[in-house]
């Protein structure tokens, strides 16, 4: 029998209702359809202690939407999480609390995730001084000197204000705050998309590091294949929240079988410039609301038959690492 | 492992405060109206220093004293402007009665800001039910005026209790019914606040840390919302101050025994087109410049705690 | 004739005695058909040089001086409505996010009428018609039902094809695209992108690309100007720069992305962030994170030197270069002779 993954997703949904409020509400009671939007259908995963399983797609994929509902700051609408083993979506706040140490989160933000009214040393001693009651003042403050020189930070700077520090200054202190727990597994949601190229670099460099030193476990959402294709050891690729393909990063990056996940690689922005055409897809990204029917991606594909229309593709294990969703693919249509 | 981050030096920029307050000593006006509103405080507290005579003290007062002109008219030293109907220094009953004023601004509107915030805070924070619940509370409340529902309670606690009883408590009955009057526009302010720091990926930050939900909508939501309350509070000590008055005016305020501002206005009312004009002018006087200089004081922070001027 | 020739325009915020420069000594030369990207990271002022072109800068920010000459005519000392007629009709600007042109309230077809008689005395019949020819032209698909929609109807890339049918509507000679892809996902960039060019190239236009990711760059421009910190710090034909560039910050951009990288290694940081410009650095802005900086760059602004193919500011390659050519110094041009 294989041995527990680190953490498991089993079936995940979640919709949100379109309309909200005391009339939506009384509406749904009397039996009135209120349409959902499904960010999530039906997500299986399991990442294993250690590596940095990252998480592709376009806006509206539901990137976001799984990273929040792993977190546990929305509740899923169907299926299960476990960590270790153990169901964690059901929890409340409360008994989440053993599990808050353990499991962190960084955001895309650097501007709106630090509070701008606390200082630095206030930000970091919260989570220190709340998860160790035991430790004397010294103690708080000297872990936090502590975690401020980790991420490359002179601890001289811990009364400054956030607005003081620029946006890559401020994503290291939300590595800090996201390491003052010492956690072992982390997500991070985007954490390069508000920041410059070369600083970009500084990050991605101290949160790699960080996982030696640490041995972290990362769930890493991004827009950008190129970061990809540097930090992880297996790659997500969603659409429309469902899976398309999970693979291995460098199978990934040399043979990517699901059309989408082609288009995905062959857009990327180049340097060598005339290396690769991109592949054009046929229309528009749909939106959650009005979801093709079948497979979600036939409107796009060039590969789409009437199986693909009327059928939802199932994921299917190719090989050791790589599972695919593509009725083209299963058909060796491809 | 590390590796050299050569931290660029950053010139600390000025703090928040040290920058408002830059922009308020460059404002002539400002500093102005902020130091007639400092000298009136002061003489709030300092009254029973100042004031010549204890006008709460009916021993003191002499009916063949009453209405006499302010000394530049009378020539009389002893009553500088001059004395009401029943004889009572009107210095020493405008600096007591702008005391009476003052407190009773002040405490209600502290009890309206409590009131107001704690319930914004629940209400924007908790959503749902709750908020549709107390925001239509809320609506209800400011859709009545303020006056009318004071008149209403006033008038029946007058009579429930008594006018004697009534007089004793002036103060505090009035405090209170103020205080209730308006939580709404701070509710409202305080509401609209949270729902878009809520937003803001701090707040999860703090409680994916496990930080309890009491403890991130005071500790860390609360003072991001505060500054356009500092705004709301200073107007809203005015328009209570100016309520109070109204009602004094109307006979269910300060009763004349503890004559507010307002009930010296309506005292001296009744004398006003027999000549004796001083009894009502004066006091009305010191109200209005008491209005205007706490008005003004709101546009200013109004105007240097606004975002668009302070840029971080 | 250079269509458009910018010569040492400086740029200044706040009033004239603590004005802040934001933009120095900025000269370059675009021509006809000719397509330039200006790249840098935020703060690079990249975007303010794309507004101080049209004349188009936000209240504290002001020319300090230099000219901006179209065809000759400089555009710096035109009046308002002398310049107005200039922007859309000869000039127009494409922006990061299409609902800061579009007006959410009318359809985008009027808003296109509108944009076409705004300028010119054609009829409405006529301007619907080269609406709908223009819509077709940037691959919109049914472009007389688009043309009675709202903006809020379409999706982003449906949007910004809007907006470049829009810029296109009187064939200027010039389109400045600020970060026009940026909010776009990555397939539909890709479209942009290519549209972009491909439309430029049929309509003779040349086009100002103003972006942060080279990229991008190397898909459309055909020459790259660099900026730091309100300056140009290297100017010349974009496979060249990314090939090879010559000053210290490109050559640090360039490293610092992850494809530059073999996988599993630590990616090349630069290290620090871009100053402010409120408190930029003496000398070469750059010299605080330039690991080749010397005493020199410390002190004084290096010079644009030009190296055969592209300009470069910066004392250690001058230096290097006036070493190794000490005796052939025909090569060594000051910038602005060259420009």
């Amino acid at each position: 029998m294989k041995p527990t993954p680190f953490i498991q997703i089993c079936d995940l949904e979640k919709s949100f209702p379109l309309k909200r409020g005391l009339f939506a509400h009384l509406y749904q009671q009397q039996g009135y359809k209120n349409p959902h939007v499904h960010a999530l259908n039906g997500i299986n995963l399991s990442i294993e202690k250690g590596e940095a399983l990252c998480v592709v797609g376009e806006t509206g994929c539901g990137k976001s939407t799984l990273a929040r509902v792993l977190m546990g700051l929305i509740a899923p609408s169907k299926g299960q999480i476990y960590y270790q083993g153990q169901r964690i979506d059901n929890l409340t706040h409360n008994e989440r609390m053993p599990f808050r140490k353990s499991m962190q989160m960084i955001f895309q933000n650097p501007y709106t995730s630090l509070n701008p009214r606390m200082t630095i040393f206030q930000t970091l001693s919260e989570p220190v001084s709340f998860h160790n009651a035991k430790l004397t003042k010294e103690q708080v403050d000297d872990k936090v000197a502590e975690l401020m020189l980790s991420v490359d930070l002179n601890p001289d700077l811990s009364d400054a204000y956030p607005h003081e520090f620029s946006g890559g200054q401020r994503q290291r202190i939300s590595i800090a705050r996201a390491l003052s727990v010492d956690p072992d597994f982390i997500v991070a949601d985007e954490p390069l998309a508000s920041l410059d190229v070369s600083v970009q670099a500084q990050v991605l460099n101290l949160m790699k590091d960080k996982q030696q030193q640490h041995n972290l476990t990362y769930l890493f959402i991004t827009h950008d294949l190129t970061v990809v294709k540097h930090f992880a050891n297996r790659v997500v690729v969603m659409y429309l929240g469902q899976v398309c393909e999970i693979a291995d990063a460098n199978t990934l990056f040399t043979q990517a079988k699901h059309p989408y996940t082609q288009a995905l690689i062959s857009a990327i922005p180049r340097l060598d410039n005339n290396a690769i055409t991109p592949i054009k897809l046929a229309g528009e990204v749909p939106t959650p609301l009005h979801k093709p029917t079948g497979c979600a991606f036939q409107a796009r594909c060039h590969y789409a038959n009437d199986r693909c229309r009327n059928e939802v593709p199932i994921p299917m294990q190719i090989d050791v690492s790589t599972l695919i969703a593509c009725h083209a693919v299963e058909e060796e249509r491809l | 492992m590390s590796y050299p981050v050569r931290e660029i030096t950053f010139s600390i920029s000025p703090r928040r405060w040290k920058h408002i307050w830059a922009g308020f000593l460059s404002d002539k006006l400002a500093v102005l109206a902020f130091s007639i509103f400092v000298f009136y405080c002061l003489i709030a507290m300092a009254a029973p220093l100042i004031a010549p005579f204890d006008p709460y003290d009916t021993a003191l007062i002499d009916l063949l004293n009453a209405e006499i002109a302010p000394s530049w008219i009378s020539g009389d030293e002893r009553f500088l402007l001059g004395t009401d109907a029943q004889g009572r220094d009107l210095l020493s009953a405008i600096v007591y009665g702008t005391r009476t004023s003052l407190s009773i601004g002040l405490l209600a509107v502290l009890m309206q800001a409590s009131i107001g915030i704690c319930l914004g805070l629940i209400s924007g924070y908790f959503g749902g039910l709750l908020d549709t619940l107390l925001m239509r509370c809320a609506d209800i409340q400011l859709s009545f005026s303020n006056i009318l529902i004071a008149i209403v309670l006033l008038a029946a606690i007058q009579s429930i209790f008594g006018l004697a009883y009534y007089q004793d408590h002036a103060m505090i009955m009035l405090v209170f019914i103020l205080g209730l009057a308006e939580w709404p526009i701070f509710a409202r302010t305080v509401r609209a606040s949270v729902l878009a720091e809520k937003q803001k990926e701090y707040v999860d930050a703090a409680y994916l840390m496990g930080i309890s939900q009491i403890r991130i909508i005071f500790k860390h939501i609360l003072p991001n919302t505060i500054s356009p309350l500092f705004v709301i509070f200073t107007i809203q000590i005015a328009n209570v101050i100016v309520a109070e008055a109204a009602l004094s005016f109307l006979g269910l305020g300060m009763p004349i025994s503890q004559p507010s501002l307002g009930s010296l206005i309506s005292i001296g009312f009744d004398y006003l087109f027999s000549g004796i004009w001083w009894i009502s002018v004066v006091p009305c006087a010191v109200l209005m410049l008491l209005i205007l200089v706490i008005n003004l004081l709101g546009d200013v922070l109004k105007n240097h705690l606004n975002p668009r001027h302070y840029k971080d | 004739m250079a269509l458009l020739e910018v010569k040492n325009l400086n740029v200044s915020f706040g009033a004239k005695h603590n004005a802040v420069p934001v933009l120095f000594d900025i000269s370059f030369i675009l021509h006809r058909r000719e397509r330039i990207a200006i790249v840098g990271e935020s703060g690079a002022g990249k975007s303010t040089l794309g507004f101080a072109l049209v004349n188009l800068l936000s209240k504290p920010g002001h020319i300090h001086s230099g000219t901006v000459k179209l065809d000759g005519t400089n555009l710096t000392t035109l009046t308002s409505p002398q310049m107005q007629k200039i922007r859309g009709k000869r000039i127009a600007m494409i922006f990061q996010d299409p609902m800061v042109t579009l007006n959410p309230v009318i359809t985008i077809g009027k808003q296109m009428v509108e944009a076409i008689r705004a300028h010119t005395s054609i009829n409405r019949h006529d301007a619907k018609k080269i609406v709908l020819e223009k819509l077709a032209q940037v691959q919109i698909p049914a472009p007389d039902i688009r043309f009675d929609q709202y903006p809020h109807e379409l999706s982003g890339g449906m949007r910004q094809r809007v907006i470049i049918a829009t810029a296109l509507l009187l064939t200027p000679d010039i389109i400045i695209a600020d970060e026009p892809t940026t909010a776009l996902d990555v397939t539909i960039q890709a479209e942009i992108l290519e549209l972009l060019k491909s439309m430029c190239e049929e309509n003779n236009v040349a086009l100002i690309l103003i972006t942060h990711d080279l990229g991008v760059v190397s898909r459309v421009a055909e020459r790259t100007m660099v900026m730091y910190a309100g300056r140009i710090v290297e100017e010349g034909p974009t496979l060249e720069i990314i090939n090879d560039p010559q000053h210290p910050y490109t050559q640090g951009l360039l490293n610092a992305l992850p494809q530059m990288t073999l996988a599993g290694h630590k990616l090349n940081q630069i290290p620090g962030s871009m100053p402010s410009l409120s408190d930029r650095p003496n000398g070469c802005a750059f010299h605080p994170r330039c690991q080749y900086a010397i005493e020199k760059c410390q002190i004084k602004q290096p010079n644009y030197i030009y190296s055969g193919i592209s300009t470069v500011a910066c004392h250690v390659l001058e230096d290097m270069i006036s070493e190794t050519s000490s005796s052939d110094s025909a090569f060594l041009n000051d910038g602005k002779d060259v420009l």
